[in-house]
């Protein structure tokens, strides 16, 4: 290590150079603060001894400039002085980081030199490390942004076009863990798909690729809910590593809107409200969710319920009860089912009610799971003109 | 906040007590507690979830796979002292075809 000796006098410069060089370090004899300052800047330093009383710019001076010349390396400047009061020695720890008060014997030194030493490694190794996670965070961004733009262009297909399928979906990082899927049957019928991988964020989105790419490309064979479920878990047993799975529900609402089946594997219970936004019929989860059994295993029963042309068909994924707020206080299940009554299942104000929640009187909130609402409404169903299940060739993507 | 895992052996029999959340975080941890019955295989894993307020869908993952690793039959992992709220989540996810669920 370089060593920077700051002393008016010749022979106190001699001597401690000669205990330097006998720690096996570089001793850099400098006769005035200016001269320190000079070899400081030309040639840097890894620790200064430096005397207070100094003809000219004194210790504690030059110390204050050399400081500002450091900047955010650590460079210990160690005082040497004769001076015994508490005033003084104080001083020597603003302006520097340490003192040795004359005389001094060689032990002591040597134990300040090593002391000091250490705390520059220490100081050096936190500071590369913070190079490091500075320039992986900054390559992960970047990562992150591709994978962004792979996964808008992916699921671009899966945006709902039916004015029968209301949602709400907000995830708790850049990407998704929750997956939606809809398409238009060849009978007219809407296929729905409703998923929530393990965790959330980017290995959680993951599985929704193959999802959506198999999810369409299997609508068109008709296959009965329970088939298609069966699809799918096919795809995501492939897919995934074994601790991965997604709960889902799988469903089908037949094109004059009077019957809905659904294959349910995971989620909370689907819901049926009746004209009053009342909870009419609980469906609750009859599978394991999708990637766990082998399909020899796999079980494609689904059930079919009959709607009246007011009914509304509500699935969501376990985010929104989980929702927490400040205090910790889950929002639950009672909250959200009152929600959707007094609000009528509207869906932009349940939305409201649980930003409020989660918000409480902070202002802010942290969203620790993706939430999905989806609200089917019976009846005929509408498609919007962007029809959707068919890929339009011409959308710029 | 992490969770402990802790696992004992008794003969035929290990069990595994999750203190805290049981989730993704504690995957090497868990995956410790029952490697060491990788030479000489327990007939019966029992998994004590006393002490642990929170179970998500990833700590449901975690149970899967040392079902899958260890190759062990339905009935012969069971999940001790469930809170309520994680009894009902298994119960969503039909895990308890999986695991005995108490």
């Amino acid at each position: 290590m370089r060593i920077l000796i700051v002393d008016d006098l010749e022979a106190n410069r001699i001597l401690l150079s000669h205990l330097v060089t006998l720690n096996d370090h570089e001793p850099i004899p400098c006769g005035s603060a200016e001269e320190a300052l000079q070899s400081y800047r030309e040639h840097g330093a890894d620790v200064i001894f430096m005397d207070v009383v100094m003809p000219g710019t004194d210790g504690y001076s030059a110390a204050k400039q050399l400081k500002v010349v450091v900047g955010d390396d650590f460079v210990p400047i160690i005082f040497i002085t004769a001076l015994q009061d508490e005033d003084a020695l104080v001083r020597c720890l603003e302006f520097g980081d340490d003192y040795l008060v004359r005389p001094f014997n060689q032990i002591m030194f040597n134990a300040k030199i090593a002391a000091h030493i250490r705390t520059i490694e220490l100081h050096r190794k936190a500071k590369k490390q913070h190079a490091e996670l500075t320039y992986l965070h900054s390559h992960m961004l970047q990562e992150q942004e591709m994978a962004q733009h792979v996964f808008d262009h992916a699921t671009q297909i899966n945006y709902q076009n039916s004015k029968s399928i209301e949602t709400y979906i907000s995830s708790a990082s850049q990407f998704n863990g929750d997956v939606l899927l809809v398409a238009k049957a060849l009978d007219g019928g809407i296929y729905i798909m409703l998923g929530d991988f393990t965790g959330h964020g980017l290995p959680a989105a993951l599985g929704s690729l193959p999802l959506s790419q198999s999810f369409h490309s299997f609508v068109d064979k008709q296959l009965s809910v329970g088939d298609l479920a069966r699809e799918m878990n096919r795809v995501l047993v492939k897919f995934l590593p074994d601790y991965m799975f997604c709960a889902a529900v799988v469903g089908k609402l037949n094109a004059t809107g009077d019957n809905i089946k659904l294959w349910t594997g995971g989620l909370h219970d689907s819901l049926i409200l009746d004209d009053q936004f009342k909870i009419q019929q609980r469906i609750p989860s009859q599978h394991m969710p999708l990637g766990i059994l082998e399909d020899n295993e796999f079980d494609a029963s689904y059930s079919e319920f009959d709607l009246r042309p007011d009914n509304k068909v509500i699935l969501y994924t376990d985010g929104i009860l989980e929702a927490c707020n400040q205090e910790g206080e889950l929002f639950g299940r009672s909250r959200f089912e009152s929600a959707l009554q007094l609000s009528k299942c509207n869906i932009d104000v349940i939305r409201q009610e649980l930003y409020q929640f989660m918000a409480h009187q902070v202002g802010e909130y942290a969203q620790d799971d993706d939430i999905s609402l989806v609200c089917i409404h019976a009846g005929e169903i509408e498609f919007n003109d962007d029809d959707l299940g068919f890929l339009d060739e011409n959308r710029s993507c | 906040m992490t969770a402990v895992v802790s696992s004992m052996r008794q003969g035929n029999q290990l069990e595994i007590t999750i203190v805290g959340r049981f989730d993704f975080s504690i995957l090497q941890d868990f995956r410790n507690a029952y490697s060491i019955v990788d030479d000489d295989p327990v007939e019966n894993i029992i998994i004590d979830l006393s002490q642990s307020e929170h179970m998500d869908s990833s700590g449901m993952g975690l149970l899967l796979t040392l079902k899958k690793e260890l190759n062990m039959d339905a009935g012969n992992i069971e999940l001790k002292h469930c809170r309520p709220h994680i009894r009902d989540a298994l119960f969503a996810a039909r895990l308890d075809n999986f695991f005995k669920v108490n």
